[in-house]
């Protein structure tokens, strides 16, 4: 809790819309100590997923310091970044915090100020600058408030597609979820189609987790940049020209590729997309991976071959994740990836060429259908009427002539 | 760790043997035809059904239960594998509208097939029209379908869909096909020559009022005056994409305007909308819906906007009016009625006609009279002096802080004279200041930041310019998307601006050889800079730096896109130019491309847009093949292997 003792007044302010109505909040200087980071947000939820097991420390100093961790893992050159623009030019923009000193917003600046206060820079650093929300917020409103500031458009840029999308399960899908897709639309200043389409994406990511039987551990999503690739399931699987009956064949082929895709899996899963919208193929690859498909599902389930550290990343393979763009990918036996690979590789042909071939003669035909249209009857009596209509006939006519000519020179 | 099993069920490898046990069959055949052909077990039931026996019929048959009937079937179905033969059409009868004549006729495949898909298909979707499908695959001459459509009371549209021949369906048609204006009467007359190629003319008749009234209510279709409406290619939704960009228009001071200022305001933004006149600007505003745009309150008969404070009431049009007669007490009412027209584009016959008669108490000999007395007591001018104190001022920030001291108070210019400022225009400015760049240098430049949205407040375009020469010149520097900071904090924060300069030196030279390039690319190409090491903020502010060098040009894309004028001879190139160049010369995957912008250069282009940028060049894109070629010869090469 956080007491008025503890805070003292500045001379800034700072505009939140609160409540659906812009408000002006007083800045206040609050030692650093009084706060704690909210384990509700996104971006640490991710983090904490990967704790699972392990109990996460009560105590807020011991509980801090395992969140800058995380914090600072997950994107050290922005912490760093933020930390020596602090250091010069002072905190600039306030932070959010409750009551309680759960802090709304502003992880970073916290995190920079409180290494800064620990390698003694200055008495400044001891304080952090923050607006003091009242415990007469809902949850709700204050989760409001969070997704109006994380999605201003300074904050889009850096922002995890992965924690997004763990914000969009916890907002939307998961039991508890607090908010329709219109509202959360309009919070975050999106088209409500979009959400959807978000809402989806996030969906399969929890059944993808489901499916390599690591339900709700987000880290692994985040580690394996899975956002690109189930954004491209999640168009595939709304072609209406997948059969309802082989809706779920599709789903699985794709997570099964998805779990034992080399290199970029974006691209590979983008160019499944004609095999699985062709029946015949879908039913080909389908027939062919069933025993494969059966195999992975068992590797997957069975607890003594998959220990936890297959998934795990070291401290120095996480330095490089943020310089290169290799995926880590779930360590699938050998034998199980060339089988889905193959089969998968081999159905994508050249079916794309064929229908390229075709595409000016289905246009040719298209245009004989509409030409029918123009009733020539009708034709007739309006250039009666009109002089100008019948200059447009004639010239329309000429035009038409034209392109029957080249086509013929063509031939 | 506690595994849930949630996703998978693992299958049985006896459950098959158990099944062709269940129906007393060694194996099933790959055809549903072969299949029928065998002795299965419950046979008739399939057939009794697939037939069109309710279950009730079936049940009584075989002296059984409905409900039993249910379950043996859906037991059977569920059992049978995906039949090679059911596969083959099992599309055209779940997707269309076909009967079982037709489909004997057109599709020429065992009835039994068509039956079991349909028994077997508990979906209820909407199915698309039969002809669609004859359609798409050339199965019968088009004139067929279209007599056939029109006994039907459908057609086929300029899309190549089968739409019921109504009066919407024929209104966008009739609209698409014809993209000139119309009015109701000519369209009553195109409308009776479409329909009586379909023998409909009768039945098919609306009055004008009704027809009107359907036409303000089609997606499509904008009017203008006059009864003059046409087709409009964007919808609503479209439309809201560029919500902010019509913000902007009304960002300008409080008042009531006539729309053409609106609509000359930004004539780039009126041709990408495809926004012919005033008239059109009003109704694509009125379609976006006015809750969507801040400022705007009304717009009353397509022309009257009014912005701001000003509401369309009597209230608030008396308080506008009664303002602007207060700024030209003893002068002409002419000069008046010209400045209304300058400056807001109010019509000068109808305001002269209405200030002569609502506002005739103030008007003597056609000159404005108005003697308004000033407040007398001592006490409102020591309060007044307190509040009212910066360099400059808009007209509404000064009234709201005096009117918190005297309600009644009015703005005149013999007040404002009294508080120790003079008047320009939309903004007053205390007397001590001799010009507005010297009253905003006072305002802003003594501060540590300055919010954009303070700026914006003024909703003075000659704020908004101040601003944009300060930064030019580095006395205001932007750091994040809705501040600035001054040159004063820079400089207690230890630089100077020729750090910037040196800074912009250092880009432009290591950008030498590059005709394009972003902030993103030259950290990618190995840029560093001591400058920032040092500062480390946010790149929006070393984006900004950059655009205020002479030398670079920009082009706004979700980044800065910034071009190196040594290296490029188009005077204004635009994002085409940048794509054309960033494709050169050999084909390219679309979906490579748009990562390739991301990776090398943090710009997020969609699809849909670099497509559409590419209709104007001689780039051609085929989306069969997902791919961009720098021309049609290219295409056909790879296509056709000539």
């Amino acid at each position: 809790m956080i007491k008025e003792s503890d805070f003292e007044l500045t001379e800034e302010t700072k505009n939140l819309t609160i409540k659906g109505a812009l408000k002006l909040f007083a800045v206040v200087k609050i030692p650093l100590e009084k706060l704690k980071y909210n384990r509700q947000n996104g971006r640490i939820a991710t983090w904490i997923s990967e704790y699972e097991n392990e109990i996460l420390p009560e105590e807020t100093e011991k509980f801090n310091e395992v969140v800058e961790g995380f914090i600072k893992n997950s994107n050290p050159e922005s912490l760093k970044k933020t930390k020596a623009n602090i250091e010069r030019f002072g905190q600039m923009e306030p932070a959010v915090v409750l009551e309680n000193g759960i802090l709304v917003d502003g992880n970073r600046r916290f995190t920079a100020l409180r290494q800064l206060k620990r390698e003694g820079k200055g008495a400044e650093f001891n304080y952090i600058k923050a607006v003091i929300l009242s415990d007469s917020y809902s949850t709700k409103e204050i989760k409001t408030l969070e997704l109006n500031l994380q999605h201003a458009k300074e904050e889009r840029v850096d922002y995890n597609p992965i924690d997004r999308l763990v914000d969009i399960y916890r907002d939307l899908l998961s039991p508890g979820a607090e908010f329709s897709p219109a509202e959360y639309a309009r919070e975050v200043d999106e088209k409500e189609s979009k959400v959807r389409d978000n809402m989806s994406v996030a969906q399969l990511m929890i059944d993808y987790l489901d499916y390599i039987q690591h339900p709700n551990m987000f880290y692994i999503a985040r580690q394996q940049k899975l956002d690109g690739p189930l954004r491209e399931i999640s168009k595939i699987l709304k072609s209406k020209k997948i059969d309802p009956y082989d809706y779920n064949d599709a789903k699985d082929i794709l997570f099964a590729s998805l779990a034992t895709v080399k290199g970029d899996a974006t691209r590979k899963i983008r160019d499944m997309r004609s095999v699985i919208e062709n029946p015949r193929q879908l039913h080909s690859v389908s027939n062919k991976l069933d025993q494969t498909m059966d195999d992975l599902e068992e590797y997957f389930s069975d607890d003594s071959a998959r220990s936890k550290e297959q998934f795990e990343i070291s401290e120095k393979d996480s330095e490089k994740t943020q310089n290169n763009t290799d995926r880590y990918t779930v360590q699938v036996p050998q034998d199980i990836v060339d089988r889905v690979n193959e089969t998968v590789e081999t159905e994508i042909d050249n079916s794309k060429l064929k229908k390229a071939e075709k595409a000016p003669l289905k246009a040719l035909s298209k245009c004989v259908n509409y030409l029918h249209e123009a009733d020539p009857q009708a034709l007739g009596y309006i250039s009666e009427k009109s002089e100008k209509d019948k200059d447009d006939i004639f010239s329309l006519l000429n035009e038409l002539k034209k392109g029957i000519k080249e086509i013929e020179d063509e031939l | 760790m506690e595994v849930k099993k949630t996703y998978y069920k693992k299958k049985n490898i006896n459950k098959k043997k158990r099944d062709l046990k269940w129906l007393n069959v060694e194996s099933i055949p790959s055809n549903l035809m072969d299949f029928l052909e065998l002795n299965f077990k419950h046979k008739y039931i399939l057939l009794n059904r697939m037939s069109g026996m309710t279950l009730q019929e079936v049940g009584e048959i075989e002296g059984i239960t409905r409900e039993r009937v249910r379950q043996i079937e859906s037991k059977i179905i569920s059992i049978l594998p995906t039949f090679n033969d059911v596969e083959k059409v099992k599309r055209i009868v779940l997707d269309y509208d076909i009967t079982e004549k037709e489909f004997t006729e057109y599709i020429r495949q065992p009835i039994s097939l068509f039956r079991f898909i349909r028994l077997a298909d508990k979906s209820k979707v909407d199915r698309k029209p039969f002809e669609q499908y004859l359609l798409y695959m050339n199965k019968v001459a088009p004139q067929t379908i279209t007599k056939k459509l029109g006994e039907r009371n459908k057609f086929i549209n300029h899309n190549n869909d089968v739409v019921s021949l109504d009066v919407n369906s024929v209104i966008d048609e009739i609209l698409f096909c014809n993209r000139k204006e119309y009015t109701v009467d000519k369209l009553q007359q195109d409308m009776e020559r479409f329909f009586s190629k379909y023998d409909y003319s009768a039945e098919k008749k609306i009055s004008n009022r009704a027809l009107s009234g359907r036409l303000s209510k089609r997606e499509n279709v904008i009017h203008s005056v006059k009864g003059k409406f046409r087709y409009y290619k964007y919808d609503v939704e479209e439309l809201m994409e560029y919500v902010t960009n019509l913000n902007d228009l009304f960002n300008v001071s409080d008042g009531i305007y006539g729309i053409r200022y609106f609509f000359e305001l930004d004539p780039d933004l009126m041709r990408l909308l495809d926004i012919k006149n005033e008239a059109e600007l009003a109704n694509v505003l009125k379609k976006i819906g006015y809750k969507y745009f801040g400022r705007l309150n009304d717009i009353v008969r397509q022309s009257q906007v009014y912005i701001g404070n000003i509401q369309n009431d009597k209230k608030s049009k008396d308080k506008f009016y009664k303002d602007i007669l207060l700024q030209f007490d003893g002068e002409p009412l002419k000069v008046v009625v010209n400045y209304l027209y300058n400056n807001f584009y109010l019509h000068k016959g109808s305001t002269l006609a209405y200030l002569s008669k609502k506002f005739a108490s103030f008007i003597y000999e056609k000159n404005i009279v108005l003697n308004v007395p000033l407040p007398q007591n001592a006490d409102f001018y020591i309060k007044a002096m307190k509040v009212v104190c910066e360099p400059i001022y808009n007209f509404e920030q000064v009234k709201k802080k005096l009117n918190k001291i005297n309600q009644n108070v009015i703005l005149s210019p013999q007040l404002i004279d009294r508080l120790g400022y003079y008047d320009r225009g939309n903004t007053i400015i205390k007397k001590k200041y001799s010009n507005q760049d010297e009253a905003f240098r006072a305002l802003w430049l003594v501060n540590d930041y300055i919010f954009t949205d303070s700026i914006k407040d003024f909703h003075s375009r000659s704020a908004d310019f101040k601003a944009y020469q300060f930064e030019l010149s580095h006395d205001l520097i932007r750091i994040d998307y809705n501040r600035y900071m001054t040159i004063k904090k820079f400089e207690k924060s230890g630089f100077v601006k020729n750090d910037i300069l040196a800074f912009i030196d250092e880009v432009v030279s290591f950008s030498k050889s590059d005709m394009f390039y972003t902030w993103q690319y030259l950290l990618n190409q190995g840029f560093t800079s001591g400058f920032v090491e040092e500062t480390c903020f946010d790149s929006l502010f070393y984006e900004r730096l950059i655009f205020t060098s002479p030398l670079v040009r920009t082009i706004q894309a979700n980044s800065y896109i910034f071009i190196n004028t040594d290296n490029c001879d188009v005077e204004n190139p635009t994002l085409i130019k940048f794509i054309e160049y960033e494709l050169g010369t050999n084909p390219k995957d679309i979906d490579d491309f748009i990562d390739e912008l991301n990776l090398k250069y943090g710009l997020v282009i969609t699809k849909s847009k670099v497509i559409e940028k590419l209709k104007q060049s001689s780039y051609v894109y085929s989306s069969e093949m997902r791919k961009v070629y720098p021309n049609k010869q290219m295409m056909y090469q790879e296509i056709y292997k000539i």
